[in-house]
C-alpha cells in the first residue's frame, strides 16, 4: 500500500467518522421519529467501528464496509426527502441546517475517498473478489 | 500517519461510546418522554420537551428558536392551531379541558409532541 493510498484511506476514515458524529448529534437532539433516532445512534456506532477499522486495517475489507455505510446513508437521505419518507420521517431540502448539508458533504466526500482508496488497491481487490478467475484476471496473469 | 491513525481511533472510540449511550437512553424512553414546565422550546427541529403534563387551565408557550418557521397544530378538535411561527416568535395556547393533545409541525411532519392535561 503506497503512502498516497494510505492517506486517501485515512481521509475516508475521517469523513465516515464526521458523518457518524453528525448523526449521533441529531440523535441526541431527538430529531425525527423514535425509530429514526435509534437508527441515527446505530449509524454513529457503525461509523465509529468502520472508521477505526479503516485506520488500523490496511486490507480492502474495511473500505468496502465504509462504502456500504456511506451509500446506505446517502440512500436514506434521499428517501427521507421523497414520498412518505423513511421510518415515518420526512424532511425537506437541506433541513435541518446545517446538519443536513454537513452530513451530505461528508458522506459524498467519504464515498469519493473510499472509491479512490479502493481504486488504488484494485489489483488486491480483484484477487479478493475472485477476479483472477475472470477473463480479465487470466489475461493479467499471462503477463510476464 | 501513525499519529493520524491513533487520532482517528481515539475519536472513533469517543463516538462509539456516545452512540451507545444514546441508544441506551432512547431505549429507556427517558430522553424522548419528558415532563416539565409549561414552556416548550422549538429547536433543532424538535419540540423540547416533546411530552408535557400540565393541569387544566394552563397556558403553554412554544418559542421557536430554530432558523426555520414551524407550527403547533393538533390534527383535529380543540387543540392548538398556531399557523406559522417565525424564527424568534412564540405561540401561546390555554388548555381548558383535560385530555391528551397530540400536535405536530405542518411544515415538518416528523416533529411531534403531546400535552397531557390533567383535571
Amino acid at each position: 500500500v503506497t503512502g498516497r493510498a494510505r492517506t486517501v484511506a485515512l481521509l475516508a476514515a475521517g469523513s465516515v467518522l464526521a458523518a457518524g458524529a453528525v448523526h449521533t448529534r441529531l440523535g441526541f437532539e431527538a430529531y425525527g421519529t423514535a425509530d429514526l433516532v435509534t437508527v441515527f445512534f446505530l449509524n454513529g456506532a457503525g461509523s465509529a467501528v468502520v472508521a477505526a477499522w479503516i485506520a488500523y486495517d490496511r486490507r480492502p475489507f474495511p473500505l468496502l464496509a465504509g462504502l456500504g455505510v456511506s451509500l446506505t446513508s446517502l440512500l436514506a437521505f434521499a428517501l427521507s426527502r421523497v414520498g412518505d419518507g423513511v421510518l415515518g420521517f420526512r424532511a425537506t431540502g437541506l433541513d435541518p441546517a446545517p446538519e443536513a448539508a454537513i452530513t451530505l458533504a461528508t458522506e459524498v466526500l467519504a464515498t469519493g475517498f473510499l472509491l479512490a482508496a479502493l481504486a488504488a488497491r484494485r489489483t488486491e481487490l480483484r484477487a479478493l473478489l475472485g477476479g483472477l478467475h475472470s477473463p480479465l484476471g487470466r489475461a493479467h496473469r499471462r503477463r510476464p | 500517519m501513525f499519529v493520524i491513525r491513533h487520532v482517528i481511533g481515539a475519536a472513533a472510540a469517543g463516538l462509539l461510546a456516545a452512540s451507545v449511550a444514546g441508544l441506551l437512553a432512547a431505549d429507556d424512553g427517558a430522553r424522548l418522554d419528558r415532563s416539565g414546565p409549561a414552556d416548550v422550546i422549538v429547536a433543532g427541529f424538535a419540540y423540547g420537551p416533546a411530552s408535557l403534563r400540565v393541569p387544566a387551565g394552563t397556558a403553554v408557550t412554544w418559542t421557536n428558536e430554530d432558523g426555520a418557521a414551524h407550527t403547533v397544530d393538533a390534527p383535529a378538535g380543540s387543540g392548538p392551531r398556531s399557523g406559522s411561527i417565525a424564527s424568534g416568535e412564540a405561540y401561546r395556547f390555554e388548555f381548558a379541558e383535560p385530555g391528551s393533545y397530540e400536535y405536530f409541525c405542518a411544515f415538518h411532519p416528523s416533529m411531534k409532541g403531546v400535552v397531557e392535561v390533567t383535571g
